[in-house]
């Protein structure tokens, strides 16, 4: 599966992609949303994690995008701010799972497996 | 007039020497130079930290994501450390560098990989760094200190944190005190007892962050701290059972509402706003009139808005009387939305 | 005429150094403040008020005139902040062009029934329109009679529900985190009422956008841009950050600052008679305050925090500094009753007059000097050593405070540090003297001319637009 991750701390970044590669994925990523929003019409993911607070664009920018690029691609966000508005939030504006920092990649890896059956 | 002119302006002749602006120029156009000279040297130390940091980075950043990625077998044990990084770590400035990384990391890391953050922060003892940090006289790198080893769970540190807490300077008790309470979550409000200091609102919303998803533990605990002769952990405590929707503290909320603060009395109608009752809508009711602040009436009548009847209705009616065009669009409101609920 | 030309060359002195021992004053002041505000900010995560939902409520104030080219991307670029307890209110004031139409259209507008008592008198609000799609639910767009930059921030005022009100130009560029830094201040204190907090602006020209967000920063490639850089580097880091410290700041720039809602109000909103409302105001609240004994404080956020694209055409940059000049001149003589006036303490002590002597007669008595100096010459009464050694006092004393600016700014935020970005801001500080300053000091002095014949022209910015950058394409850095 082809996954495209937008995340600026650049070890955090580094170890999703490690991790999810070693489950067979392929992995795209940049650490900022403005580029994640460049980069998503050329790569065309089949699956989108981005974090919220980032240089540039938000997370939820980067969210809408993809939604109206083509809504069937999913989007896992990944941020530090748990409280329930801004999940209401993104899930409002499509997302289709949300995790909250501090997370464990290998929960992550696991969310992703899911979403790699429910398409294959 | 012209004769005193005249002196005056020989008296400043003197004093004005030609000879003084000479050294005046040449004092400014050395400082000038001087600042330029600095300006290029800071310039360039801090471009050679930003590229000495970035290198760094690069250089930890494999070896770092391994042993967040480590599964451990059976029984823990220390991480290898390469040769390499070790050599490395024997100097300060890579040892501090790597204790904000792993900082940083376990801001964003939780499960296996978050203990093996806190596993190598122990195992090469950054923590004395921290601790030296906290135990400094400069009260900023006293709270970077704090900040460190409360995000580092180091709860051995605990009893020097906190006497922290009770810290003149502002920064340093509000990381002591934020340190507890993520430490230990309610049980590091003791520091509440004896708090000489008002919290500050930017505070308040740090800890409430902190106490979110835990349901109050004690309401003996509690009910102490709404009679604090310290207004803003009352406050607080206002704040924390609106945000927990702690029904169960209503008649104590009420009390609040003769607080002499204005300050708690506000908190206090805004909290009946969020637990609902015919009680509290009773108690807002009464308060109306002997409230004098006109802001406050009108959190009333929002607060009404959100936890009255159509009991409060006749009550609301009586208001529309009052010449106070905003105050009587807010009962407008309050009765329109009293109405449609029914 | 001897003493003429004593009294001259005294004067110039004399005001000199005066001046010179307040910004050597200034100075120090500024450090300090700067130091604590770098290292208390090291320490904070702002990310929490973002979400959190014990942070202040805030209504956002975007007033708009004629500015249809842009204005859908700019409104997007607000509504793009991320801040839980938000709205945004656009106020088209009248606008001629199509900026309404091309609103209702880009966000789904409808006119929307709102109950609420305005409590400031506003020329006729035609509609108040909010957006059927949900994505949109934070936005408010006002469409009323063209009345001004003020009477339009009045209407907005009157409609917003938050306990705090952030006034932007609408084609401000904003740094992600602005919201959150210029909240944080009224969340810090116990002892004493916040009542505004500004923000630094800093010059967008030359620097690099897309969709509305600052991409890269580089120092303005054309001279006049570039020493408003500089000015702007003075005024802020040094000026304002001086006058935090002494909580005795007069002015929050109208393109980005923070205010209590509640005792906007009282004190009366924005006033329709002065060109410089955003100065005007903060005086007025500061006065309501000291007035009623309540301790308050101006707060000052030393981060870039929003990029405006300065003049860059002499004729456009003449009428803005003309219509500061009447701005100043009409806020100082509304508030005449401050100047030295114990009662409102570093207010009337302290920033009245610092403002009156330094930065409403520095113009004029540059002017006279000018003007004397022309006479004396022709008369021959000129000692032209010591006027030499006068004049090479006073521009290294300037000098010396550019740089200082400089090394400041290198210290602190660093924000020009592409390879020559340095050598370029000295330079501009070497000519400013000759090129820059004269044509402020004109521009002011045409401004109280204006005045006195009582005329009230806007003096209408015409803005480039950001989506053409970068506007010099070849020019190297």
């Amino acid at each position: 599966m082809k996954i495209l991750i937008a995340e600026d701390e650049p070890i955090t970044l580094a170890t999703m992609e490690l991790r999810l590669t070693k489950d067979g994925h392929e992995v795209i990523s940049t650490d900022n949303g403005q580029d994640a929003l460049g980069k998503l019409s050329d790569f065309m993911p089949d699956l989108v994690i981005t974090d919220i607070m980032m240089p540039f664009a938000s997370g939820l920018e980067v969210l809408s995008f993809v939604k109206k690029l083509n809504a069937r691609i999913p989007v896992i966000v990944l941020s530090a701010m748990g409280q329930e508005n801004v999940v209401l939030e993104a899930f409002t504006l499509g997302a289709d799972d949300y995790i909250t920092k501090p997370f464990s990649p290998n929960e992550l890896a696991l969310r992703v497996k899911r979403f790699a059956m429910r398409i294959s | 007039m012209t004769t005193f002119l005249k002196s005056a302006f020989q008296q400043l002749n003197s004093f004005t020497a030609i000879e003084l602006f000479y050294i005046a120029i040449a004092v400014f156009t050395s400082i000038i130079l001087g600042l330029i000279s600095a300006m290029v040297f800071i310039m360039l130390a801090k471009s050679k930290q930003a590229s000495r940091q970035k290198h760094l980075q690069a250089q930890f950043k494999q070896w770092l994501v391994s042993i967040i990625l480590h599964e451990p077998e059976d029984k823990k044990t220390d991480f290898e450390i390469p040769a390499t990084i070790a050599l490395l770590l024997q100097k300060r400035f890579a040892r501090r560098a790597l204790l904000s990384e792993l900082i940083r990391l376990k801001d964003n890391l939780s499960g296996q990989s978050g203990d093996n953050i806190q596993q190598l922060f122990n195992q090469l003892h950054l923590g004395n760094l921290s601790a030296h940090d906290m135990r400094s006289s400069k009260w900023y790198l006293k709270a970077k200190g704090i900040q460190e080893l409360a995000a580092m769970e180091q709860k051995a540190y605990l009893p020097e944190i906190y006497t922290l807490t009770q810290h003149r300077h502002p920064v340093v008790r509000m990381e002591a005190q934020t340190a507890l309470v993520y430490l230990q979550g309610y049980a590091g409000l003791t520091f509440f007892r004896q708090l000489a200091y008002p919290l500050t609102e930017y505070h308040q919303a740090k800890l409430l962050q902190l106490l979110a998803n835990q349901p109050i533990p004690s309401p003996e605990m509690v009910r102490s701290w709404l009679v604090s002769p310290n207004p803003t952990v009352v406050q607080f405590t206002l704040k924390l059972i609106s945000e927990q929707h702690a029904t169960q503290f209503q008649e104590d909320v009420i009390t609040c509402l003769s607080h002499p603060s204005e300050l708690v009395r506000s908190q206090a109608i805004s909290c009946l706003g969020e637990i609902p009752s015919a009680p509290a809508a009773l108690a807002l009711r009464t308060h109306y009139t002997s409230e004098n602040s006109k802001a406050l009436q009108l959190n009333i009548l929002s607060g009404l808005l959100k936890t009255g009847t159509t009991n409060d209705l006749p009550f609301l009616h009586q208001l529309r009387q009052t010449p106070d065009e905003g105050m009587r669009l807010a009962v407008e409101k309050a009765i329109r939305h009293l109405q449609q609920q029914a | 005429m001897v003493h003429l030309y004593n009294l001259f060359h005294y004067g110039m002195l004399l005001y000199a150094v005066s001046m010179l021992g307040c910004y050597i004053f200034l100075s120090s002041l500024a450090i300090v403040e700067a130091v604590k505000y770098l290292r208390r900010s090291r320490l904070t995560n702002y990310n929490l008020l973002a979400s959190s939902a014990q942070a202040p409520s805030v209504s956002i104030l975007a007033p708009a005139y004629n500015e249809g080219a842009n204005i859908i991307e700019n409104v997007r670029s607000l509504l793009s902040i991320y801040y839980n307890n938000l709205e945004l209110i656009v106020i088209n004031d009248g606008s001629k062009d199509d900026s309404m139409a091309k609103l209702i259209q880009a966000y789904d507008l409808e006119p929307a029934h709102l109950d609420y008592a305005p409590q400031l008198a506003t020329k006729n609000v035609k509609a108040v329109y909010k957006s059927t799609n949900p994505v949109y639910h934070k936005l408010l767009v006002i469409d009323k009679e063209n009345g001004g930059k003020a009477d339009a921030l009045n209407a907005g005022i009157n409609v917003a529900k938050n306990q705090y009100l952030v006034c932007i130009d609408v084609d401000c560029i904003l740094e992600q985190d602005a919201l959150l830094k210029l909240v944080r201040p009224f969340m810090d204190e116990t002892r004493k009422k916040v009542i505004a907090t500004g923000g630094v602006v800093r010059i967008a020209n030359s620097c690099v956008f897309k969709n509305g967000k600052l991409m890269d920063i580089n120092l303005p490639k054309e001279y006049l841009p570039r020493a408003q850089a500089l000015e702007y580097i003075r005024a802020f880091l040094l000026g304002r950050m001086a006058w935090s410290n002494l909580n005795g700041l007069l002015l929050i720039s109208g393109a980005f600052g923070a205010f209590d809602r509640q005792v906007a109000i009282a004190a009366g909103g924005y006033n329709h008679n002065t060109v410089g409302e955003d100065m005007e105001l903060v005086v007025r609240m500061r006065r309501y305050m000291a007035d009623r004994n309540i301790p308050y404080k101006v707060a000052f956020i030393p981060d870039p925090l929003c990029w405006t694209e300065a003049p860059a055409s002499y004729q456009i940059l003449g009428r803005q500094r003309n219509r500061w000049m009447r701005g100043t001149i009409e806020t100082l003589n509304m508030h005449r009753k401050l100047f030295l006036n114990p009662k409102y303490g570093v207010l009337g002590l302290m920033s009245y007059p610092y403002w009156l002597f330094y930065e409403l007669l520095a113009p004029v008595i540059e002017f006279t000097g000018f003007v004397l100096f022309l006479v004396l010459a022709f008369a021959g009464l000129i000692n032209w050593s010591f006027f030499l050694v006068l004049t090479a006092f006073i521009l290294l004393f300037g000098w010396l405070f550019s740089t200082f600016a400089i090394l400041m700014e290198v210290v602190t935020f660093n924000q020009y540090r592409k390879p020559g970005d340095l050598r370029k801001l000295i330079v501009t500080a070497l000519a400013e003297p000759f090129l820059f300053h004269p044509f402020v000091v004109w521009s002011s002095i045409k401004g109280i001319v204006d005045l006195l014949r009582k005329k009230k022209s806007w003096g209408e910015m015409t803005r480039q637009g950001f989506n053409t950058v970068p506007q010099t394409p070849n020019a190297s850095t």
